[in-house]
């Protein structure tokens, strides 16, 4: 089954959850900041769908 | 400023593996833009926007390099490892590149190329673009998305909403040359895909031929059909091919609703063209269904019935165009009906809009979509003719571009028609600018507002908060455009469309 219509932004920042040893999340922490202000580097929408024909 | 850590090439919890080689999926295609690049995936029909030229260079060299922390090294990413190990994970995550295997590991041959490559633009590429996406849209693509592309006006049907008015074929219908001369010009300007419509396309002698063809140049075709003309041959020879999808179009979950506006027998029709598409084996089936005031309570059955075929449900907004002007007053949702609407397609993300229904968002949550008039910026409406309108729902005069027989063709049309541009950079935003909701609905359809005669800057006539039945309530005479003679046949032509007319 396809995915959802869902505007999925993929947040890179998500992407890296559980991967952070011990001791480095405040690290992570910082550089996660920097990728918010990055901006979403990879967008995902589905536009199945957009036709325009009945 | 941080750096990036020691941690720069981690496994994910995704299995993305930084060292190993990935390629672009051979099922995507990457077409290039100012702010990165779109990649279309023909298996998932999933549109991904790389919003980097820095990215969109380091996935094209990733197919050169042995592993991907060798490809960010060589690129203009090699600086922000952890962001672009980031953002490769989430391509990988949708499908659009692949890990290659060991066996097939392309090696360095490639390799000093991409490097000096890379090394090029890391010297000249300004930084990522931030804006917002919708902001990018709003500016206009390179090439469209999708476009519409109405083969024939000929239909053996003569629904009471058809937007273009069918029934007759025009002897002016592109020939089958100049059919696919267009559909090169698509291709190289990597149009992902079109969707075919009518009329009733498969009318034409033709059609598979330039289904065909759209295909063997890697443009995906979506066709909407009634249904009247398939066959088993044909149902067989639809599931044999790849990057078709077809579209059933009921408007109504039985004969008793959808006949009464697309014509007595419609719906067995269609019932038996599902039959003989799902008895063929064919994967990329949708029941497209145009929302109107009798269906909405018929919507859960519409989902049920698709989920009968193994299909997918396609649900449009209905436009006061072509016939439907006549009917749309009659036909369209009530406002009560709306809001169930908007509250039903948020508990079914699983139902494809396709951002028809953006103006609903004004009801205080956004539907799934890009949400906004794609009109002359992403999409547009090519007539069996090759005249080129700025969206599928205007086909009026005030809104053609002009043709893709004319000198430069449709890449000129799409790139430098005052129409288009005019669009793409509109000088005023007008009442609605005003309103609290104008973010969320954006004001709402072009082409309903044009042809209830309401102002392009104005509501929509249908706004969820109301104010287009205000605006309709006090129209002057006369300001409703006539929507052109149309192709009816010549005896639906002398007999004025009535709703629940059997034709």
């Amino acid at each position: 089954m396809r995915s959802a219509i869902n505007r999925s932004a993929i947040d890179p920042v998500a992407s890296f959850e559980g991967g952070s040893p011990a001791g480095a999340d405040r690290t992570d922490e910082v550089v996660d900041e920097d990728l918010v202000e990055d901006e979403l580097l990879v967008e995902e929408i589905s536009i199945d769908g957009m036709c325009g024909v009945y | 400023m941080s750096t990036d850590t020691e941690r720069p090439f981690d496994r994910n919890r995704r299995g993305f593996d930084p060292g190993s080689a990935y390629r672009l999926s051979q099922q995507v295609a990457l077409r290039e833009e100012p702010f990165g690049a779109l990649a279309y995936h023909y298996g998932n029909r999933r549109l991904t926007f790389l919003r980097s030229p820095s990215l969109v260079d380091l996935v094209r060299g990733l197919d050169g390099e042995e592993t991907v922390e060798d490809a960010i090294s060589a690129s203009p990413m090699g600086e922000r490892k952890k962001s672009a190990v980031c953002a490769l994970s989430s391509l990988e995550n949708s499908e659009i590149l692949e890990k290659v295997s060991p066996l097939e590991s392309p090696g360095a041959i490639r390799a000093a190329a991409t490097k000096e490559r890379a090394e090029d633009r890391r010297s000249t590429q300004p930084p990522a673009p931030t804006r917002r996406l919708t902001e990018e849209m709003k500016q206009g693509l390179d090439a469209p998305i999708c476009l519409t592309w109405e083969l024939t006006y000929g239909c053996n049907l003569a629904c009471v909403h058809c937007l273009s008015s069918s029934g007759r074929r025009d002897p002016r219908e592109l020939s089958t040359k100049q059919a696919m001369h267009f559909i090169d010009e698509l291709s190289s300007m990597k149009v992902f895909y079109v969707n075919v419509g009518g009329g009733e396309p498969t009318i034409r002698s033709d059609f598979f031929d330039i289904v065909s063809y759209c295909v063997g140049r890697g443009v995906g075709v979506k066709f909407s059909t009634n249904g009247g003309t398939m066959t088993a041959e044909r149902a067989h020879r639809l599931a044999s091919m790849d990057y078709v999808d077809v579209q059933i179009s009921i408007d109504g979950a039985t004969p008793a609703t959808n006949d009464p506006v697309r014509g007595e027998g419609s719906f067995a029709a269609a019932r038996r063209a599902m039959c003989l598409l799902s008895d063929a084996g064919f994967d990329s089936l949708k029941i497209s269904a145009v929302v109107t005031r009798l269906n909405v309570p018929e919507i859960d059955d519409l989902l049920a019935l698709a989920g009968q075929f193994g299909a997918e449900l396609r649900l449009t907004r209905l436009r006061p165009a072509g016939r439907g002007v006549q009917t749309w007053h009659e036909l369209h949702p009530t406002p009560n009906q709306q809001r169930t609407l908007h509250d039903w397609l948020k508990d079914h993300p699983e139902v494809l809009t396709g951002d028809s229904f953006f103006h609903l968002s004004a009801f205080g949550e956004a539907l799934p979509g890009l949400n906004l008039c794609g009109a002359g910026r992403i999409v547009c409406l090519i007539d069996p003719i090759g005249d080129v309108y700025a969206c599928p729902f205007v086909m009026h005069p005030e809104f053609k571009a002009g043709s893709v027989l004319g000198e430069g063709g449709f890449s000129e049309i799409w790139r430098n028609s005052d129409l288009f541009d005019g669009l793409r950079h509109p000088s005023t935003g007008g009442a609605c600018n005003a309103c609290g909701a104008f973010d969320s609905c954006q004001g709402g359809c072009m082409a309903a507002k044009f042809f209830t005669g309401l102002p392009l800057d104005g509501p929509d006539p249908e706004c969820a908060l109301g104010h287009g039945e205000s605006a309709l309530a006090v129209l002057g005479p006369g300001r409703r455009p006539e929507p052109g003679p149309g192709h009816s046949k010549k005896v639906a032509a002398t007999v004025p469309v009535v709703l629940g007319r059997a034709r």
